[in-house]
């Protein structure tokens, strides 16, 4: 009866075992590191890491291609998938994709091959009756790595903020990267998508972590904070538009933040180049320019107390001001109202942060608007904000192509109102120095901020539109499309109270420059008899026709 | 007749002032309707940091072993100093002309951009690229851009890895697949 017993309670402990297989394992995948040699920088192939695959997706697929258990890596690419059936033929599947639920959710895709999301498998091999340890490791010769790595740098991004806000939830973001990325370029498209370069021949992107962690700060900073930077091309040397100075410098600044690491870098093939964050040369400093804001955030955060920088916020005082005053400011995102931000929410720092900012060339940020700027720049520049009175009429509104065209600093020029009283308006934006620009302009309220209306009609000299405004702050952004060199605007809300004399407020015609008849039949018939007829009977008279 | 022609003249003088005038200041559009020549620019596109330049290409679409007149076009907002560009063909593209494949600009403000015309061909139809890399070197540091031109050859040609080890998942995903290095080992309690 005991042997009985005893062979019952082994059956019983033995089918009990068929639940107790796990397979445990880690997923690694090779990094390629940068070498610097002075001002240029190659990816070393010399110099391959093995790295874990943090956060990620793991499945094990049976024969038919189903998934019956489903886990995630933890910070050290470990993952346990249990309660397997024993004997049974599985395989491992690690996705380049991070998923937690209202946390993130990342993938890697190829976006020329249907969307397809990057996976790395194992064999099929029986599961046994045992507990077994499957490792997956992806190879950089293989060109397999990529997705993983930018992974992990993105990854690395998204630690840096969970640190300073453990509530935080991000949007999905779709990282689109595959090798024939030739021609794509890398950048964040304002909304779920980051295109990656990756030429293998030419430029790839995939392990510069600071190229990464830069087009993720562009979709941090649409996504958490606000983004109005206009885009375009933009370079450290150039006098930018305030909002597109502080898009890329936050981006830049934010890759050394998240990799403690100042050297950014951008290699192509065998070739590349790199700026440090921190030392570089100023050249042309100033609150117009990248370089300088990225130096100025970078500054703030690090522990590295140099020249005029003795403070060292860490990344907690950055993300607030960048999810909280930056993000509801009434004026521009620039770094006038970032500094303003972080002075209101660190004020027994603000000597210290004078003293870095005026580092930059750049006299003390009391306001968002930047006022009391005193810089030898072209006179047009300033004020930065100008400020307008409804129903009365601006002059002097000037766009130049001074530092260059489309995002360079004055070819945007900014004009704030306050509207009393709901009602529809009238919005004039004309030129008073020729006809030969293309005015637009795009209108903001300010609080919540908000786009209004957009008005980039192709008419020339002449800009207008009316519009159903509640009371409230709002901002004018005016541009002169096709960029000619200098274009001076009336700009009016309201009633117009000064006005062109080559273009007519109700001329339908705007690339005619003819002359129209007057509205008075009496005027016009006086006018069509000095045309036609006068000359007629003078030419007949000489003639004697 | 002479009479009509001199009662004209005064209504022609009118038409001549509503006349539009010259379009001085549009930016020139490249010509896209026709089918075989393709066009790109970087110019308005948002740009990761580097080099300040721009690129346009005008690209003919040609038949295997046809040459393909290819016309790029940089521009930059530097107005001194030097701009170096370092091109490079697939290795199916063949040039039809001696270009050299290294070139330097010397910048100026008059300059509004520095074009580069080549001629290749190809035995096979595929997309094929040219490649620049360009450099411009400023007194307190270099930075680097580097563009791609894309060369047609036969309709519709396909990049060179697609469809590769492409699936579906049960789920319907479509999923890149590849294999990884593994090692399976029992673990001994």
């Amino acid at each position: 009866m005991q042997g009985k017993l005893s062979t019952l309670a082994l059956i019983i402990f033995s089918t009990l075992s068929l639940n107790a297989i796990d397979i445990l394992g880690t997923i690694q995948y090779e990094r390629i590191h940068p070498l610097h040699n002075g001002g240029s920088t190659i990816l070393d192939q010399n110099n391959i890491t093995t790295e874990t695959a943090k956060q990620i997706i793991v499945e094990a697929i049976n024969r038919s291609g189903q998934a019956i258990a489903t886990t995630s890596t933890d910070d050290n690419g470990n993952y346990s998938l249990t309660n397997l059936p024993e004997n049974t033929f599985l395989k491992i599947r690690a996705y380049a994709k991070m998923f937690k639920n209202n946390k993130w959710d990342i993938k890697v895709i190829d976006n020329t091959n249907e969307d397809a999301q990057y996976i790395v498998e194992g064999s099929l091999v029986s599961t046994g009756t045992q507990s077994t340890r499957r490792n997956l490791k992806v190879l950089a010769s293989t060109k397999q790595s990529p997705p993983f790595a930018i992974l992990d740098s993105v990854y690395l991004a998204m630690k840096k903020v969970l640190a300073a806000d453990s509530s935080i939830v991000f949007p999905p973001l779709k990282m689109n990267w595959t090798i024939n990325n030739i021609e794509s370029g890398t950048y964040f498209d304002g909304d779920d998508n980051i295109m990656i370069q990756g030429d293998q021949k030419g430029d790839s992107d995939e392990y510069d972590d600071h190229i990464m962690t830069h087009e993720w700060g562009h979709y941090f900073e649409t996504k958490f904070s606000r983004a109005d930077s206009i885009g375009g091309g933009h370079t450290s040397g150039d006098h930018l538009d305030i909002r597109l100075a502080f898009g890329e410098g936050f981006g830049n600044a934010l890759s050394g933040i998240v990799t403690d690491n100042p050297i950014y870098f951008d290699t192509m093939g065998s070739n590349g180049w790199n700026m440090n964050l921190e030392t570089a040369t100023h050249e042309t400093p100033g609150w117009f320019s990248e370089a300088s804001i990225q130096r100025i955030l970078y500054d703030l955060y690090d522990n590295n107390d140099d020249g005029e920088d003795t403070l060292s916020l860490g990344f907690k005082p950055l993300y607030d001001v960048l999810v909280g005053p930056q993000k509801t400011t009434q004026a521009f995102t620039s770094i006038f109202s970032f500094v303003t931000g972080l002075k209101s929410i660190t004020p027994s720092n603000n000597e210290q942060i004078d003293s870095i900012v005026s580092d930059e060339n750049i006299s003390t940020i009391d306001d968002i608007y930047g006022k009391n700027r005193h810089k030898n720049l072209e006179a047009t520049t300033f004020p930065i904000y100008k400020d307008l009175k409804i129903d009365t009429t601006l002059d002097e509104v000037c766009t130049s192509n001074t530092y260059g065209v489309q995002n360079k600093l004055n070819n945007h020029k900014f004009v704030k109102f306050t509207i009393d009283n709901d009602k529809s308006y009238p919005i004039r934006v004309e030129q008073n120095n020729g006809a030969t620009s293309d005015p637009d302009f795009v209108l903001y309220k300010t609080s919540p901020f908000e786009k209004v209306s957009i008005n980039e009609s192709p008419r020339r000299g002449l800009e207008e539109g009316s519009f159903n405004l509640s009371s409230g702050d709002y901002l004018l952004d005016i541009y002169n499309t096709n960029n000619i060199k200098k274009a001076c605007f009336y700009v009016s809300v309201g009633k117009v109270t000064l006005k062109g004399n080559k273009i007519s407020n109700n001329s339908n015609n705007s690339n005619s420059v003819g002359i129209e008849l007057p509205k008075n039949p009496l005027l016009a018939f006086i006018f069509l008899l000095i045309i036609f007829i006068i000359p007629a009977i003078f030419i007949r008279k000489e003639l004697k026709i | 007749m002479k009479k009509t022609k001199l009662l004209l003249a005064p209504l022609l003088i009118v038409m001549g002032l509503n006349a539009k005038p010259t379009e001085t200041n549009q930016v020139q559009n490249i010509d896209t309707t026709t089918s075989n020549v393709k066009t790109g620019t970087t110019i308005g596109h948002y740009q990761k940091p580097g080099a300040p330049i721009d690129m346009t290409y005008k690209s003919t679409t040609v038949k295997a072993g046809e040459p393909s007149d290819v016309n790029i076009s940089l521009t930059t907002t530097v107005k001194s100093g030097s701009m170096s560009v370092t091109i490079t063909l697939d290795d199916e593209l063949k040039q039809e002309e001696s270009v050299s494949k290294e070139m330097t600009f010397q910048l100026s403000p008059e300059q509004k951009s520095y074009p580069i015309n080549l001629q290749v061909s190809a035995e096979k139809n595929g997309l094929y690229y040219i490649r620049l890399l360009t450099k411009i070197d400023k007194a307190q540091s270099s930075k680097l851009r580097a563009f791609a031109v894309p060369v047609y050859v036969g309709a519709n040609p396909q990049p060179k890895n697609k469809g590769l080890n492409i699936m579906k998942a049960k789920s319907g995903e479509n999923l890149s697949v590849s294999k990884a290095v593994e090692t399976i080992e029992v673990i001994n309690d």
